[in-house]
């Protein structure tokens, strides 16, 4: 008896080292692919916030190259194009190395600063109007960070901007945005002329391919990006960070995927006994084929669960720290779909593990196995 | 016989999984660490070569630039021995990833030029000189990138300029510098009184950071730094970066470990009489202790040996796809520091897994081990 229990308790310990394997590599995979699902949410925002503008801006990304008044006249006689809202941004303070989005300012002319981004709504205030000046209206974010409602300022090259209205949050840039009319941003920065992008809007959305198309053909020196252009190209500049990101948690989980193999030939060793006698009174391969993958499925199942719960728990404590440095947002994300896929890659690995054990455990010669172990 | 023969495959398989194990988590280790390496190794040769610079950028947000007068005013503060403004700019419009320093065309008065660097930087050719003007000094690797020599011709924003000058290899950000008089970059990017740095020269060396400061006070709307207090801010972002990139892999390597305890734990479960045996014929407990560590920490020497190889291997073959890819700069770094990190993570977490299996062998009463399995 106590044999037995000693002999289990053993095995107790081997499975639990098998599963805390297998936990912390869907741990350290959900807490990374929450990160890159936080990412991967900002670019979907973003693009659902661009509606069906296009954005035409410089061809190079230095300082140096802008866009001007000349450029804006060029787009806005492109057929098709039925306004341009030309915006011209810049940092509210010094960039630092830092995670967290930027706060920036964004010029722009005050009767566009509602269409800007057209599904953005206000939750509190006004939008800008013409004529105003240093009145700025500012997302959600920035203005939870700094505390600011209706009234309150924030300083800006030597300057108080009023804040007349509150964004609701997108979950993306324009939280952490200023804007302003752009005649003053032009005005701070010294540069009267200067566009840093320009959002165009199509006359017929159907056809914002054939305008982008257009404005490529007309003007040269910008990049022109439709919605989905754009979408696409943030994803691709994203990719090889997530994949450094989610690479090493895979590496992880498959490590533990190893031991599962391990744990399982051990236990059809020990078994072997078991499945001669199994097998003897009429058991078909099949049969001890399905036990020995249920088995390693259910420690990749559990090991998947576990580091699952942990994985959230952790990404939900790392964003109640990190909040304050970011402002509070969120850069860990837990999303449905990567609960699926962290819980189902460890169940497959789980599955895939116990193949060859399983495999090696139906082939067992009954008799052999049988006289073996007695 | 063949019962033994298969056995000890049994057991090969096993040993060979554990082994795996670790092989995959310091491979992970390796490729991944060799990446910090080439980071830190950036900022310690930028570090090596710092002195006590000061170095003035312009103050607001990113359209910020600096001017002639701000170049004076700076001169004239007491204990500035010189300045030297300098413009850059990006060599080719960036791409959406990048990794390293970017390549950049350095804009410096030609006179001022051995303020800042001295011929013993040059590995071949001369530095610029009063007069020049379509001329250029440049670094390794974009010289390697571009195929220059002395006498080639580079064309830069449809301008030819001949190389005259070749730098030593630095390892760091000048290895991807364009250096040309000022104004001939100034007119080439069309913008012609455009200052984006200016380098300030101390008369004393150790007042460096005073005179930071005095800056600072007398002339208004520029950052100040010292060049150290510029790579500590860098260092900063890169503690970060470095831990994302580096956890996930050894939590790999952690699970390899995990798996380590396992086979231990199996290894001194089978050889239960064998141990009785050793115990009885006067074998003291630290004996089967080390005899099990030492197992152990040889599984966990060959994984991390192994893994460390493939791993380095990986990261020349990386160096390789990135050097196309990115243009030269090799991102994965292989140090004798990362090899003797690495290899000896692998052994300690042996060792570390190795503890309860030996300790369990060392406490088994020899009477009870040697009839349990007979």
């Amino acid at each position: 008896m106590g044999e037995i229990l000693r002999n289990m308790g053993r095995r107790k310990l081997r499975t639990a080292l098998t599963i805390i394997g297998i936990v912390i590599g869907i741990l350290a995979l959900t807490v990374m692919g929450s990160m890159s699902e936080y990412f991967s949410g900002l670019i979907d925002n973003a693009v659902n916030l661009l509606g069906n503008n296009i954005v035409v801006s410089p061809k190079s990304n230095d300082f140096e190259s802008i866009l001007t008044t000349n450029d804006e006249r060029r787009v806005r006689r492109i057929a098709g194009v039925s306004d341009v809202i030309p915006i011209a941004n810049d940092t509210i303070e010094e960039l630092g190395v830092s995670f967290g989005v930027p706060e920036i300012v964004y010029g722009v002319p005050p009767d566009h600063s509602g269409t800007l981004f057209p599904t953005i709504t206000l939750k509190k205030g006004r939008w800008l109007q013409r004529g105003d000046e240093y009145e700025t209206v500012v997302g959600s974010q920035l203005a939870k960070k700094r505390n600011l409602d209706l009234g309150s300022t924030i300083r800006y090259r030597d300057h108080d901007l009023v804040v007349v209205g509150i964004l609701n949050e997108t979950q993306t840039t324009p939280d952490n945005i200023a804007m302003v009319n752009l005649d003053t941003v032009r005005r701070l920065i010294k540069a009267p002329e200067l566009i840093a992008a320009m959002y165009v809007v199509p006359e017929n959305p159907a056809r914002v391919d054939q305008i982008a198309q257009n404005i490529r053909d007309n003007v040269d020196n910008v990049q022109v990006f439709t919605p989905k252009e754009a979408a696409a190209q943030a994803q691709q500049a994203l990719a090889v960070f997530n994949v450094i990101l989610v690479g090493g948690a895979v590496l992880a989980v498959f490590v533990g995927g190893l031991a599962v193999i391990n744990t399982m030939i051990m236990s059809v060793n020990e078994r072997r006994h078991e499945i001669g006698l199994k097998k003897a009174v009429g058991a078909s391969d099949g049969e001890i084929v399905r036990e020995y993958l249920t088995e390693a499925a259910l420690i990749g199942l559990v090991g998947g669960v576990i580091g699952l719960v942990l994985g959230w728990g952790l990404a939900t404590l790392l964003n109640a720290v990190t909040a304050q440095a970011l402002g509070g947002s969120s850069i860990f994300n837990v999303t449905p779909r990567l609960m699926a896929v962290s819980v189902g890659f460890a169940v497959a690995l789980g599955t895939l593990a116990g193949f060859y054990p399983a495999w090696s455990a139906a082939r067992l010669d009954p008799v052999k196995a049988l006289r073996v172990d007695s | 016989m063949i019962e033994i023969l298969r056995n000890m495959m049994r057991r090969k398989v096993r040993t060979g999984l554990t082994i795996f194990g670790i092989v995959v988590g310091i491979f992970a280790v390796t490729v991944m660490g060799s990446m910090t390496e080439y980071f830190n190794g950036l900022i310690d040769h930028a570090r090596a070569g710092a002195e006590e610079s000061i170095i003035v950028t312009p103050k607001g947000g990113i359209r910020a630039t600096l001017s002639d007068a701000d170049a004076r005013r700076i001169e004239r503060v007491q204990g500035v021995r010189g300045v030297v403004p300098q413009v850059s700019t990006f060599y080719e419009s960036l791409g959406s990833v990048s990794f390293g320093p970017p390549d950049q065309v350095l804009g410096i008065p030609p006179e001022k030029i051995l303020q800042l660097w001295s011929n013993d930087d040059l590995a071949e050719g001369r530095w610029l000189e009063r007069g020049d003007t379509y001329q250029m000094v440049v670094g390794t690797s974009i010289a390697k990138k571009e195929n220059l020599k002395l006498g080639s011709t580079l064309t830069w924003r449809e301008k030819d300029f001949q190389i005259v000058g070749l730098l030593k290899e630095t390892q760091t950000a000048p290895d991807g510098w364009l250096i040309a008089p000022m104004d001939i970059v100034q007119k080439t990017i069309k913008r012609p009184n455009l200052i984006t740095q200016i380098n300030v020269i101390p008369e004393d060396k150790r007042q460096a950071t005073a005179l930071a400061a005095k800056i600072k006070d007398e002339v208004s709307n520029v950052n100040v730094q010292t060049l150290q207090e510029q790579l500590n801010a860098i260092e900063q972002g890169l503690a970060v970066f470095n831990a994302i990139l580096l956890s996930s892999a050894v939590l790999a390597a952690i699970i390899g470990g995990l798996a380590v305890v396992n086979t231990m734990i199996m290894s001194v479960s089978e050889r239960t009489p064998e141990i009785g045996l050793k115990k009885a014929i006067g074998a003291t407990n630290a004996n089967i202790v080390g005899e099990f560590l030492l197992e152990a920490a040889v599984i966990g020497f060959l994984g991390g040996a192994i893994g460390f190889l493939l791993g380095w291997g990986m990261a020349g073959l990386l160096n390789v796809g990135a050097a196309q890819a990115l243009g030269g700069s090799e991102i994965f770094k292989i140090t004798p520091r990362l090899a003797a990190i690495a290899v000896g993570f692998a052994v300690f977490l042996g060792i570390l897994a190795g503890l309860l299996p030996a300790w369990n062998a060392a406490r088994l009463d020899p009477v009870i081990a040697l009839r349990e399995e007979v």
